[in-house]
């Protein structure tokens, strides 16, 4: 009973201006991409009968774009005005228990990876109408891009615990996965095979087939940095 | 004070940051249907003593213990609604556990906010700001409500509405715990004054007993603050 009214709260709140401008933006963007880069990189522009199938793998390049960073990013900036507005401090003097909020913010990264996964599947569609080619939507994959975006919410929700303010929380998004980039980059070259964070979920995703250490490790990073969001919140005093 | 009819009890409050004491020892209770009006300086510890009530911020030593069952709610300094949202739909947000969907009709129409209800919140003025935190508040029904400086900005008028409805919830039941710069505001309206400085409590008691020491408040606020700078 609780946690229907938790979710019907989280739902409540995800109609905004500011997501609705957030997502166009984005939209505008990997449109552009899907249009220019797409029929660069597939050869569309020197043989037109490339198989379809190789310009729906080009699209994904970009579209997934929305499951790694776009979704992650909008959940951490609603996340953190959340602090920032005072509306936590609200939400807690009107009934809700910590536990209760906290659950309510798993409901909505749930909540945007299933958009976030709709929104890959309609850019499916898009390609599809764009280039004329026949529609491939592969199930599976689409459920694994919402549980990708799930679990990168969830990842990247730990830095909202800690800083509280959006534009720390920016950054901070912005610049682990560079640091992750360079840090993955560098061990591989000296022949370290390691799973990080961010890279074994793209990973994950963009890759076919995943081994049973990379749903091992994300499963490990996931419950990990969920438990130090959940003792983080717990504990922070809100002034 | 009789202890065992007390909804609130305190017992050796303390909070520190780092070095710095914000409370020190604090030690109180409060009795069902008082109106408490904490009076000091700013700084002094009166948000954050409020904030560990609402179990907003963690005491570093200490008891809080409120009865079981208690509906405890509050209005703070920052209203922490949302800003781009209709009051009807932060309503629905922070009313979500009071069936607000339900009881729109009674809740709008009882503070008088029927004809606002599609208003964005950023666009009120700070008077109806702070009658949509009250409303947000008082639709609780709460058993114990306390208010951060609830009058702060608001006109002669709007502290005429604003101490009517409290009044009124007052008169139905309600305790109260609230912090103010307006001593006669805290006069008309409180039963039991504390006052607080550097983190300690100086005096509480009735107001009664208060009035038979000083003048009025201000005399009172006077001399625990020369207090403080003397010691």
């Amino acid at each position: 009973m609780r946690l229907t009214i938790v979710a019907k709260i989280e739902c409540y709140k995800l109609l905004t201006r500011f997501n609705i401008i957030f997502l166009s933006a984005f939209v505008v963007i990997i449109v552009l991409q899907v249009l220019i880069n797409v029929r660069l990189e597939s050869g569309l522009e020197s043989n037109p009968d490339v198989p379809y199938l190789n310009i729906y793998f080009s699209a994904d390049k970009y579209v997934y774009n929305i499951i790694f960073t776009v979704i992650p990013l909008m959940y951490l900036i609603n996340l953190s005005r959340e602090f920032e507005n005072y509306i936590v401090h609200r939400l807690l003097v009107s009934g809700l228990s910590r536990h209760d909020y906290f659950r309510g913010k798993i409901v909505q990264a749930i909540y945007f990876s299933v958009i976030g996964a709709l929104m890959v599947g309609a850019f499916k569609l898009l390609v599809s109408g764009i280039y004329n080619i026949p529609l491939h939507i592969d199930i599976t994959r689409l459920l694994l891009a919402a549980a990708v975006a799930f679990y990168l919410c969830c990842f990247f929700g730990v830095i909202v615990f800690f800083v509280q303010k959006t534009l720390y929380s920016i950054l901070f998004f912005i610049a682990y996965i560079i640091l992750e980039g360079i840090l993955i980059a560098y061990l591989r070259n000296k022949g370290f095979n390691v799973y990080l964070p961010f890279n074994t979920a793209v990973e994950f995703l963009r890759k076919d087939g995943y081994g049973g250490m990379q749903l091992m490790a994300l499963f490990l990073f996931f419950s990990g940095t969920l438990y130090i969001s959940w003792w983080r919140f717990r504990k922070s005093d809100l002034y | 004070m009789d202890n065992n009819s007390s909804i609130l009890r305190i017992t050796d409050l303390s909070k520190r940051i780092g070095n710095k004491t914000i409370l020190d020892k604090l030690s109180f209770s409060v009795q069902a249907g008082d109106v408490v009006g904490i009076i000091g300086p700013n700084g002094s510890g009166k948000s954050t003593l409020l904030k560990i009530i609402l179990n907003l911020v963690g005491a570093s030593s200490g008891t809080v213990f409120i009865s079981d069952g208690l509906k405890t709610t509050a209005m703070l300094e920052k209203p922490g609604f949302y800003p781009e949202f209709s009051i009807e739909k932060n309503f629905k947000i922070f009313l979500a556990f009071e069936n607000f969907v339900k009881r729109k009709d009674e809740i709008l129409n009882l503070f008088e906010l029927s004809g606002y209800k599609n208003k964005k919140f950023r666009n009120f003025s700070t008077g109806m700001k702070k009658r949509c935190e009250l409303a947000a508040a008082l639709a609780m029904k709460p058993d114990l409500l306390i208010l951060d400086e609830p009058t702060n900005g608001l006109d002669p008028q709007g502290i005429i509405e604003f101490r009517a409805l409290l009044s009124d919830a007052h008169k139905a039941g309600t305790t109260i715990i609230m912090t103010s710069h307006i001593l006669n505001e805290l006069e008309r309206l409180c039963n039991q004054i504390m006052f607080i400085s550097d983190g300690k409590l100086k005096e509480y008691s009735s107001k009664e007993s208060l009035l038979l020491r000083f003048a009025n408040l201000e005399e009172a606020y006077s001399f625990f603050n020369r207090s403080k700078l003397n010691s």
